[in-house]
């Protein structure tokens, strides 16, 4: 192979046109020490090229499409689950929550329940309970009449103050009075 | 998520705070029924029936027709039986209830304490706590307001209650 191949070749090599045996030819010529100077780069590009590709395995094609083929990622199977699990505690929790609310509201506790039957006696006890409220309310407001004679004094004392204000002003005309013939007199 | 968790306490928090039952409720539950305690119950069917009763007397009939139930827990003061001062501790709780002061009379028997539960300007509840070691409580609801409470001593014949009726609220 002449340097005007190995142009050729490496043209058509550098556009991924060649096919596998032109690569391996100039995989080996490189590889020799009698390269010119011209192919020096390409000559350290075949050296650090990696020339053994793994060819796939027979269970690559299996594991690519367990892989692609899978609908939803297990993670987020998980989360939906947990959430389902979440909805169903929640609505749970919600009728348990009501149905004790139903239930303290509706039922009385055992002594709710009428002490008299014969509405004579409830009458009579009705009459007493509202009797001893309304005497230990009346000790209560026993004093309310004096208190309202207090809030009546104000009004029986406004004739005085009045009278006291005139008594004030007379003077104080006697006063100027007197000043006044004090200095006509001198 | 979160938002329907946040909705989700919401709604139990305001639901159970609805639910709640009053002190004096709790008090007349843990009591009633045990040793040395006594309790009177006069439920709202009975004071239907008790309003039936004297038609003619149109007052008592108001009366019997605003008070809708009458509860009564004593407890006996006597050497067998250790108090529990249950009225003491009910008038610690009863005014972060809501509950407000009406009346403290105070003798040589004790102390007797009225407070009321006011509703929309009506009061739906008139609590009587009488202390010392043999304590009472009479618990009156219904649609009571203060005209109402100077109606009991028309029937008793206590006059100077009419001056609530002319009390700014």
């Amino acid at each position: 192979m002449d340097q005007k191949d190995i142009r050729e070749i490496l043209a058509r090599y550098y556009e991924g046109a060649t096919t596998e045996e032109e690569e391996f030819a100039l995989a080996e010529y490189f590889s020799g020490h009698d390269v010119p100077g011209e192919f020096e780069q390409d000559k350290e590009w075949f050296k650090n090229r990696r020339s053994n590709i793994p060819e796939p395995g027979e269970d690559f094609s299996r594991k690519l499409l367990s892989v692609t083929t899978m609908p939803v990622p297990i993670s987020k199977v998980r989360s939906q689950r947990v959430l389902w699990v979440y909805r169903m505690a929640a609505s749970v929790a919600l009728l348990i929550t009501g149905y004790l609310i139903l239930h303290s509201l509706r039922s009385e506790p055992s002594y709710m329940n009428d002490t008299y039957n014969d509405p004579q006696l409830a009458m009579a006890e009705v009459q007493k309970v509202l009797s001893d409220v309304s005497l230990n309310m009346k000790k209560g407001t026993e004093s309310l009449p004096e208190i309202k004679r207090l809030g009546l004094a104000p009004a029986t004392l406004a004739p005085f103050t009045r009278a006291s204000r005139i008594a004030e002003k007379s003077i104080e005309e006697l006063h100027s009075h007197s000043k006044m013939t004090d200095t006509t007199i001198n | 998520m979160k938002k329907f968790l946040i909705l989700f306490l919401l709604v139990q928090t305001s639901l159970s705070g609805w639910a709640q039952k009053s002190p004096v409720d709790e008090v007349f539950e843990r009591y009633s029924g045990k040793d040395g305690f006594t309790t009177v119950y006069i439920s709202p069917k009975m004071f239907t029936i008790l309003a039936g009763m004297n038609t003619e007397d149109k007052d008592y009939q108001n009366l019997m027709t605003r008070i809708k139930s009458i509860r009564i827990l004593s407890e006996k003061a006597d050497s067998l039986h250790t108090p529990t001062f249950f009225g003491k501790e009910l008038l610690r709780r009863l005014p972060a209830a809501g509950y407000e002061d009406l009346m403290l009379v105070k003798d040589e028997n004790g102390e007797v304490r009225f407070m009321i539960l006011e509703v929309r300007n009506h009061i739906a509840e008139l609590v009587m706590v009488s202390g010392g070691k043999g304590s009472t409580v009479v618990s009156i609801t219904g649609d009571l307001d203060l005209k109402t409470i100077a109606s009991l001593s028309d029937k008793t014949g206590i006059e100077e209650l009419k001056d609530l009726d002319k009390v700014e609220k």
